[in-house]
């Protein structure tokens, strides 16, 4: 009997002490962590350093760890209090990071800095209303999250790359050569621009940083039309789909396409600029996103409307060191950082004087991406059904091998309507 | 039993097929009965003997409370104090540590958490500006850790009542022992006592706590997950979350809501495919792999161990790397497309959608399982074809048996009977086959039809994973975790119970 008890005891004791090793676990980490992407390490680590031999009194030790600018609301929301003290994301998880509670307030004075100093959409990317006041809560530090048109010249040219009909008319008189676009592999983030570009709308209204309502105009058409928005844009997908030179495409595929050499034309970021530049050499040529044709609308050419997103660095409210975090997101995000940025990893500023850099204002890729921002539609957070929702139709438009008939097409478009939708 | 619309003439007269039909359905016609039975006579019976239990221990302590003398009373809010009275030092000392500890903790920990566990945190964490101008943050109340150490106070709690109980009807032996001039066990004795015939107690303590550290406790705190509203909305240590009863049950079960939040949908459509994946992915293998022990095994055949040793290099490689290495291959870009492609087989820019066809990539699925699977069932099958006694398929032959009937007389029975038990650890294993499905296809593709970021190919495991990692709906997941475990723990209950190797245990042996 005795026993029992000791038994019980130990069972108890044991969950005490969990219990109390729980409770101590949290207070172990020191210092300052930054987060950056894999490619960005050695930048930010020589960032970092130069930092430190500017600010001689800056006493707490700096970390830096990995973890992409996408991923940032993933790792951030394990566990927000464990996780790093400043760190990059892009600008559409804003509202997620918030929400987990990831994300510190700039004070005013820095904020008319920061205005002052970047592109003003790029400090909006980072804004937040709540109750009528807006708050800010990220350093910008790039302008380039975007996709545009890569294409081959040699198979390709200048006037042909303006059409998705005729490059894959193109791809298909150089019988080897495909056109590369994302529709399979979670493609949310690339299809819209075919559903906003038939003039389709999609709203939002947040709280703060709940979403209230949010819903696509998709269902309605345009004058003179007798088919929807979404009916006209998911048709055009279709047919896209149907053709034997279209490939869907992710960072791998590229890869493959480029060594396999078929690549003809893409549309993708400017993370890849670098490989295909290396491939294609002499042929390399980059421009606007295209223009599409539907096949419910004979004749009409609609230009893609790409998103465009900015990247910042945020600092974690729960940073044993606030102040100094504050310190550091600001240089890592200033003029100097942001040259050395485009210099070693070619990504294009959002400071305005960095972005007024020669070697920036020579660089192709960005010029295109650039030269979208009069009809690209700014890249806000979006709420995980619209991920959901498009990842959704992307995948069932592959699936249909552009055989799709009109019923199962019209299915598919009220499904993507209610999946929009949020009330 | 199974018998009771037919009688036993007209069962006998049946084919073998005949009869198969009849089993089956008679299974299924019989299972509202089992279900009644759980809930008319075994549920009863357990609350019955548990009530009895409860009420033996107030017995005790009520005679205890009637004839102790003041030290047993004492002991009542004293833990240990007949015992230390008695000169029992080592359990008296005990009792009174675990009193003190459990009083320090209620006061300095566990209380707070306990009072709060009703609304699990009040407080959120609050923003305000200090005076340089710069935004400062005060701590919030932690919805998680309340629930978390809420839960480990009850837990405590009811260790401490059983302690108390312990502790009074010790005291109360303690008196009696006493009463009755025999010898009180002393410290030494306790401590060599659990050495000797409390042996089991002592080796079974340490695993005993581990199982209640690291499974469970977090089984219990996820089923109290399942009634609160944690979203990626509501985040602690942030923002705040709180109970909100059966809603996401309703969510399940409900019909009420839109299409795009269809979890019920959802969730029987990747149900039925979890089931029928576990049963191809089972029994493919079993069969196959069994046909292909009987193969290798069969007199004539050489190089047995070649074979075996063929087979056997895929266990050799990792699976997830063989899994990986498919999906590449298989993929609409893949290479046994480009091959294809290359053959003149397939048009250009016209692959075969290996995992890009929700129904094309279920059968994919399983026919890579196959691949991966077969090799362990034929090794557990070459051991026990090998244990068949010869002279059965002897009497066979001599009867005019062929091999075919020699199969399904001889070897199958022989074979379920010793593997039964093997065949439903793979079925709840495959039900719950994360790997396979995540490696291969990652539960793509994807489609419209439904909610959560399911994929046509998603098994259960698979779309809870995407609930919890990729949507942050915690509450739900741990809903449909639970739904999963009810349905794994019926299905296997159910099927251990009926399976040969449990009914007739002394057969073949």
């Amino acid at each position: 009997m005795m026993k029992k008890r000791i038994l019980a005891l130990l069972a108890c004791g044991a969950v005490a002490a969990g219990t109390t090793m729980g409770l101590t676990a949290c207070n172990s980490e020191s210092g300052i962590t930054v987060w950056a992407p894999n490619t960005q390490q050695e930048l930010v680590k020589s960032l970092v350093a130069d930092f430190l031999a500017e600010n001689p009194d800056f006493n707490i030790p700096i970390n830096v760890g990995i973890c992409g600018e996408n991923n940032a609301y993933a790792q951030m929301s394990v566990d927000v209090e464990a996780s790093a003290d400043v760190y990059g994301f892009a600008n559409d998880q804003l509202m997620n990071l918030r929400n987990a509670g990831a994300l510190a307030r700039i004070n005013d004075t820095t904020v008319a800095k920061l205005k002052a100093e970047n592109d003003a959409k790029s400090v909006d990317a980072g804004k937040i209303t709540e109750g009528g006041n807006d708050f800010y809560y990220g350093y910008p530090y790039a302008a380039d999250n975007g996709f545009f048109l890569y294409y081959d010249k040699s198979v390709i040219s200048e006037e042909q790359a303006k059409s998705v009909d005729t490059i894959l008319e193109a791809c298909t008189k150089a019988r080897n050569k495909d056109f590369l676009f994302n529709m399979n592999d979670q493609p949310s983030w690339y299809l819209g621009s075919f559903y906003y570009g038939v003039g389709g709308e999609y709203t939002m209204e947040w709280d703060g940083s709940v979403l209230e309502s949010a819903g696509s105009n998709f269902d309605q058409k345009p004058t003179g039309s007798e088919y929807s928005y979404g009916q006209i844009a998911t048709q055009a997908l279709i047919d896209l789909r149907a053709n034997s030179h279209f490939v869907s495409c992710n960072d791998t595929i590229i890869a493959q396409e480029l060594s396999a050499d078929s690549f003809g034309a893409c549309i993708s970021g400017t993370w890849n600029a670098k490989v295909i530049k290396e491939k294609l050499g002499e042929n390399y040529a980059v421009t606007k996103c295209p223009t599409f044709s539907s096949s419910l609308t004979p004749g009409e050419q609609y230009q893609m409307k790409p998103f465009i997103g900015y990247k910042l660095f945020g600092v974690n409210p729960y940073s044993k060191h606030l102040n100094e975090a504050h310190q550091l997101a600001a240089y890592l995000s200033s003029e100097a950082a942001q040259v050395k940025r485009f210099t070693d990893c070619g990504i294009g500023p959002s400071n305005l004087n960095a972005q007024q850099n020669e070697s920036v204002k020579a660089d192709a890729a960005l010029n295109a991406l650039w030269s979208q921002l009069e009809f690209a539609k700014l890249q806000e957070s979006l709420p995980d059904s619209y991920w959901t929702a498009f990842d959704a139709i992307g995948s069932d438009i592959y699936g249909g091998k552009g055989e799709t008939t009109a019923a199962a097409r019209d299915k598919l478009v009220s499904t993507l309507i209610s999946g929009l939708k949020v009330e | 039993m199974a018998q009771t619309t037919v009688s036993e003439l007209d069962y006998l007269k049946m084919t073998a097929w005949q009869k198969f039909c009849y089993k089956f359905t008679g299974f299924f016609k019989r299972l509202p009965l089992l279900f009644l039975n759980f809930f008319k006579i075994t549920i009863p019976a357990k609350a019955k003997k548990f009530w009895q239990t409860v009420k033996g221990c107030g017995l005790t302590v009520g005679r205890a409370a009637k004839y102790g003398d003041w030290k047993t009373r004492t002991s009542f809010i004293l833990f240990g104090f007949s015992q230390l009275a008695r000169k029992q030092w080592l359990r008296g000392v005990l009792l009174l540590v675990f009193e003190l500890v459990f009083i320090l903790y209620m006061a300095l920990f566990g209380g707070q958490y306990l009072g709060l566990l009703g609304s699990l945190g009040k407080l959120e964490r609050g923003e305000h500006l200090d005076e340089y101008g710069n935004w400062v943050y005060s701590e919030g109340d932690n919805s998680l850790l309340i629930l978390l150490y809420g839960i480990l106070t009850i837990m405590f709690i009811i260790c401490f009542v059983y302690a108390w109980y312990k502790s009074i009807k010790s005291a109360y032996g303690t008196q009696l022992m006493v009463e009755a001039r025999r010898k009180l066990a002393t410290a030494k004795e306790d401590i060599n006592a659990l050495n000797d015939e409390q042996y089991h107690k002592t080796l079974l303590a340490v695993p005993l706590a581990g199982l209640t550290i690291f499974t469970i406790i977090p089984i219990i705190f996820m089923i109290f997950l399942a009634f609160t509203n944690y979203d990626q909305y509501h985040m602690p240590p942030t923002k705040l979350f709180t109970w909100i009863g059966w809603d996401n049950f309703a969510n399940v079960f409900g019909s009420g809501l839109s299409q795009a939040e269809n979890f019920g949908y959802t969730f029987a459509r990747l149900l039925l495919w979890t089931v029928i994946w576990a049963l191809f992915a089972t029994f493919s293998n079993y069969i196959l792999g069994m046909i292909v022990a009987i193969i290798i095994n069969k007199k004539g055949i050489r190089f047995k161990k070649l074979w075996r040793t063929i087979l056997v290099m895929t266990i050799a490689v990792p699976q997830f790397v063989s899994l990986l290495l498919m999906s590449q291959m298989l993929g609409d870009n893949g290479a046994i497309n480009k091959l294809l492609e290359g053959c003149g087989l397939i048009q250009p820019g016209n692959p075969i959608p290996f995992l890009t066809d929700g129904t094309l990539a279920k059968v994919t699925i399983i026919v890579v399982n196959i691949w991966i699977g077969i090799p362990y069932t034929m090794l557990i099958s070459t051991g026990i074809l090998m244990n068949i006694p010869e002279d059965l398929y002897e009497s066979a032959k001599i009867d005019g048996a062929g091999p075919v009937k020699a199969f399904f007389k001889i070897t199958l029975p022989y074979m379920l009977h010793v593997t039964a038990p093997y065949l439903i650890t793979q079925f709840i294993g495959n039900l719950n086959n994360f790997n396979v499905i995540y490696l291969l296809t990652g539960g793509g593709p994807l489609t419209s039809e439904f909610t959560g970021g399911a994929g046509k190919t998603d098994l259960l495991i698979t779309w809870l994973y995407k609930l919890v990692m990729q949507k942050q709906l915690y509450g739900m997941a741990a809903v449909i975790s639970i739904l999963m475990f009810i349905v794994t723990a019926v299905v296997s209950l159910i099927v251990y119970n009926r399976s040969s190797a449990v009914k007739n245990e002394e057969d073949f042996m």
